[in-house]
């Protein structure tokens, strides 16, 4: 999946409301939006703003089949950090790691 | 908008096993990471393998933000000189919303800055309204509006991309703006140029205020 493919799917995901949140045990994956200090709506907002060379990919630490998505938007102040990965799980949903400035 | 249920079966990737596993939605007390507090009853989704907490479905987080405390929220705080008359306008159109003033009138100004990021449209009409001599009056009246600060920026760098010099033309802009959604007409302005009749979605805009105000009467 190419870069506004993969945006693509994670913002019908957030628009569906199919998503999900891992559990981390590592402090420094903070997450705005599970802690409901931003709504999905915004991340719309910055992942709509985000440009193919403001996103990367990884693989799962856990799991090196799973590709992990980084975006790096620019809100025109700060430059936010969104971390996730699609499943397939009865269609399409995203699960977010980190959302953070 | 997908719900999920009690029961529900997804899929996720375990810290604990380390690798990708079936997962079942369930009702448990939760202790966010980093957290010294436990939200009670929350819907997780949990390894079908060794029983650990695996995610949170996304319907979750109300929940959790009840009990994030009282951490302080960081606003901007808007302040700006404006005509008398526009004072009123604000007004006039708090008082078709209905209402508490005090949660009305900011809640008009954090929709239309809220509109700004991601409309170069409303931005230009905003400033043309900044402009107009009904706007650029003498300021006896006064406007002060908190704004949180993640949705302030982006509207703020939006407007200043469309040519918005200050605070100030900001608010009046908006004002005028918002006047013009709810059909107020100006007697020493006539605002009914043809740029301003080419922007469209005022029914809408001025149907969400309408019914996002109910929500804070």
């Amino acid at each position: 999946m190419g870069f506004k493919e993969v945006r693509r799917a994670v913002i019908k995901a957030l628009l569906e409301g199919r998503f999900q949140h891992e559990e981390r045990s590592n402090y420094h994956e903070r997450n705005y939006l599970l802690t409901g200090e931003i709504s999905a709506a915004f991340v719309v907002t910055l992942l709509k703003r985000c440009r193919g060379d403001q996103h990367q990919t990884s693989t799962h630490h856990f799991d090196e089949s799973q590709i992990i998505h980084i975006f790096k938007p620019f809100d025109g102040l700060n430059y936010w950090y969104i971390k996730c990965y699609l499943i397939e799980v009865h269609g399409i949903e995203a699960i977010f790691i980190s959302v953070h400035q | 908008m997908r719900l999920y249920q009690s029961g529900d079966r997804s899929a996720g990737i375990c810290e604990t096993c380390k690798s990708r596993v079936n997962t079942r939605m369930e009702y448990r007390d939760y202790t966010p990471t980093g957290w010294h507090e436990t939200v009670p009853d929350v819907l997780v989704a949990v390894c079908e393998v060794c029983g650990q907490v695996v995610g949170v479905p996304h319907q979750s987080t109300p929940k959790i933000n009840e009990h994030r405390g009282h951490k302080k929220v960081d606003q901007v705080p808007i302040e700006a000189r404006i005509p008398r008359v526009l004072d009123e306008a604000v007004d006039l159109v708090t008082a078709t919303l209905g209402g508490d003033r005090r949660m009305i009138r900011p809640a008009i100004f954090r929709y239309y800055i809220n509109l700004l990021t991601d409309n170069p449209l409303l931005v230009e009409a905003v400033k043309d309204n900044a402009a107009k001599p009904i706007s650029t009056d003498q300021a006896e009246g006064r406007v002060s509006v908190k704004v949180l600060s993640r949705q302030w920026h982006p509207a703020w760098a939006a407007a200043k991309r469309g040519g918005i010099q200050s605070k100030a033309d900001l608010v009046r802009g908006i004002i005028v703006l918002a006047a013009r959604d709810f059909q107020i007409s100006f007697a020493a302005d006539d605002l009914s140029d043809a740029k301003a009749k080419r922007l469209k979605g005022a029914q809408a805009r001025r149907e969400a205020l309408v019914t996002f105000a109910k929500t804070l009467l």
